[in-house]
């Protein structure tokens, strides 16, 4: 069981890696006054076939030998007890998107914790993938794109502490500028 | 064979996306560790275990260990779970991971070459995949 959502994001997130993206987007709306937080992934990975695609939520059902196949069915019951839903789109050779919507106050939805933890391990993890986030949070907004980043913050520079450092005082001080972590 | 000549605009997105490919490989020579991020290993803690295991970097000022994740090892019960690599050596698992032991494993095996008996679960060459 996954405690919080940005534990989702990072396993859906890692699915895209595992499906060859070289492109990840994220995007995270937290929504008080509509009541509504959604979470969306998308990638550029090699997608699912339509019937693959169908069987995407059923539990223990996965393509790979070594998966549990209950990443999207966990996700899914998420989303369910909280009054909300999930959808997943997929073209073969295309991508796949994945989109989740929770009632913001309802009393079963889980706390989104720490996407800032989520998107170090993600962006450091896999510097070739092209991680594109943006979180919005009752009208403020954070963006960061990880090439862009690695482009502006490495130039003549040596990668390692220093970067891991740079990752994380930008992720954390731009996500508490909106007002959550 | 049919050629199509690059634009400047995507020789500078090659550029781009290569450097960020080898920024944190290039000259990483010590050792890599793969952290297992399937949906058992993060539903374990597998976020912790690579969080603890940058941070300890970071402290020591490490310069030359790769880290990377992978999806589901195959012994979800064993989560979380890495895999350290180093150079001429066989890969090493370790299994049921905590922080701490995360740290004790980077200071000992990854910085010193001495494997964490204690918390290995196989030594060998299998591939994760």
């Amino acid at each position: 069981m996954m405690e919080d959502l940005s534990l989702h994001v990072l396993d859906l997130a890692e699915n895209a890696v595992n499906a060859g993206a070289t492109r990840v987007v994220i995007l995270i709306n937290e929504n008080a006054s509509r009541g509504l937080l959604t979470i969306r992934v998308s990638d550029d990975g090699r997608g699912m076939t339509e019937e693959v695609c169908r069987r995407a939520l059923d539990p223990f059902f996965t393509t790979g030998q070594k998966r549990t196949g209950l990443g999207l069915p966990l996700l899914a019951q998420a989303a369910r007890q909280s009054g909300g839903d999930l959808t997943v789109r997929s073209t073969p050779g295309k991508g796949t998107r994945v989109a989740a919507r929770f009632r913001f106050r309802h009393i079963d939805r889980q706390p989104l914790t720490s996407m800032a933890e989520t998107m170090i391990m993600l962006v450091l993890g896999h510097p070739e993938i092209d991680f594109r986030y943006r979180h919005r949070r009752d009208g403020r907004a954070f963006r960061f794109a990880s090439h862009a980043f690695f482009a502006r913050s490495c130039e003549g520079s040596a990668a390692g502490p220093e970067l891991i450092r740079e990752v994380r005082r930008t992720l954390r001080s731009g996500l508490e500028s909106i007002g959550t972590t | 064979m049919s050629t199509k000549k690059l634009t400047i605009q995507e020789l500078a997105r090659i550029r781009e996306k290569t450097k960020a490919m080898t920024v944190l490989r290039d000259g990483a020579g010590r050792a890599k560790v793969t952290v297992h991020m399937g949906t058992c290993g993060i539903a374990a803690g597998a976020r912790g275990i690579m969080d603890a295991l940058l941070q300890e970097i970071e402290s020591r000022a490490v310069q030359d260990v790769i880290v990377t994740t992978s999806g589901c090892a195959g012994l979800c019960n064993r989560e979380p779970m890495v895999t350290v690599e180093i150079k001429d050596r066989p890969p090493v698992k370790y299994a049921q991971l905590t922080p701490e032991k995360m740290r004790r494993i980077l200071a000992e095996h990854v910085l010193e070459g001495r494997v964490v008996a204690e918390y290995a679960l196989a030594v060998g060459s299998e591939t994760m995949y």
